[in-house]
């Protein structure tokens, strides 16, 4: 098979649906005609399974050794009364020192990008984005700073939570136009969290009490709430 | 549990360790009662449930539930251990209703397990491919990402050179089918 950089390109491309309608068709005639492009084709495909198929055996492999450890009987009934010990232990710690940290740990979840996702292959591919989705919160924030709007606000504020910066991400969720119709509730959901983490539960619950938060947060917030009273 | 479409699509992949605990007891008691199968085969066909299910979640596959997804895990589970009890003892089954379960909506998921000859070589040889050439073709054919983000999360001068180190990573996985 020696097809040019350009070609594989090419082909991945037409595999991805990423060509416009007629490329695609110039794609489909070249695959009919060429055996190395048919080649090419054959090897993506594969190479896909493959993967698919190595993963799922991981995969099976890791419930495997979760569903087969298994420990005597009153082995488990004395690591059950140490943990009992342990975790009253850990109550009364929590309880004593307002802690929130296990509240904020259940609920927090990054927002995923749904500014640019990477799958679309758009051509005005946004570097922030792409640092947002590899986890480099640090490079996502140097691009988003350069750029005006709720989005950027917004995703400044998601940088600063995972990097731990929480009198930053409470600047930044707040910056946030309440009245954005993607970006206003659901920074209002995060504001609420950054609040738990800088110790103002009062602060929370009054964010998730007064303010409409967007149906798929509804069951949280309420959830949240009951955590907290 | 809907919620939980969602998760595996954000990546959690938490959520395979999840479902497995959720139905794993029930599927054994249910699959015992209704099929001639022992307990190793019935775990492994829920295992293989569980991680059809997940995958074609995580790949886009099913975007959305008709049903719950117990449904959809007994159901693949059934199909999965009826093929198993049909090629392992070669005996008449019982093949009983999962009660409204959509199996055709299970048989149209992809079951990555079954792969042919060249794929099972293919998979083999990336076992045996380096860190970094597995990772790089792993983001590109089983993640979808494009060249210009693989750049960026393998941390590469640009998309160009992400590039040249798919073909020198491909030409090495062809140099290890060869010798096998």
């Amino acid at each position: 098979m020696n097809l040019s950089e350009e070609e594989l390109a090419l082909i991945e491309a037409y595999l991805r649906k990423e060509l416009s309608a007629d490329k695609m068709a110039e794609v489909e005639a070249k695959i009919t005609d060429n055996p190395d492009w048919q080649e090419a084709i054959r090897l993506h495909q594969d190479l896909e399974k493959a993967f698919d198929y190595n993963e799922a055996n991981r995969l099976k492999q890791h419930l495997k050794s979760a569903g087969i450890k298994k420990t005597p009987t009153y082995l488990r009934w004395a690591a059950a009364a140490v943990l009992l010990i342990f975790l009253t232990g850990v109550f009364y710690f929590i309880s004593s020192t307002k802690d929130y940290q296990k509240q904020y740990e259940a609920f927090y979840q990054p927002y995923p990008n749904i500014e640019n996702p990477q799958e679309r292959g758009e051509e005005t591919f946004d570097s922030a984005f792409l640092y947002y989705e590899a986890s480099r919160y640090q490079e996502a924030l140097k691009f988003l700073e350069k750029r005006k709007g709720n989005a950027a606000r917004f995703y400044s504020g998601q940088c600063y939570l995972a990097l731990e910066d929480y009198a930053a991400a409470r600047n930044a969720f707040q910056s946030v136009d309440a009245d954005d119709p993607t970006y206003g509730t659901v920074s209002v959901w995060y504001l609420a969290l950054t609040e738990l983490q800088l110790q103002n539960p009062d602060r929370a619950k009054e964010l998730l009490q007064n303010f409409a938060i967007k149906p798929d947060y509804q069951e949280k917030a309420a959830r949240l709430l009951k955590a907290l009273e | 549990m809907k919620d939980i479409i969602q998760s595996i699509r954000e990546g959690d992949d938490r959520q395979v360790n999840t479902l497995y605990r959720s139905y794993r007891s029930e599927f054994h008691d249910w699959a015992l009662k209704n099929f001639t199968a022992s307990a190793e085969q019935v775990a492994d066909a829920f295992q293989e449930a569980v991680v059809i299910f997940y995958l074609n979640v995580k790949k886009g596959k099913i975007t959305t539930l008709d049903s719950t997804v117990k449904t959809y895990l007994f159901a693949v589970g059934r199909n999965v251990l009826s093929n198993k009890i049909r090629k392992e003892n070669k005996t008449i089954y019982v093949d009983p209703d999962t009660g409204g379960v959509d199996s055709l909506a299970a048989e149209r998921m992809t079951d990555p397990f079954e792969i042919n000859d060249r794929q099972r070589m293919i998979a083999g040889a990336l076992r045996k491919l380096g860190d970094k050439c597995h990772r790089l073709l792993k983001l590109f054919y089983y993640e979808g990402n494009s060249m210009e983000a693989i750049a960026i999360k393998m941390a590469f001068k640009n998309e160009n050179v992400a590039k040249s180190q798919k073909l020198r990573c491909l030409r090495s996985l062809k140099e290890i089918i060869k010798t096998q």
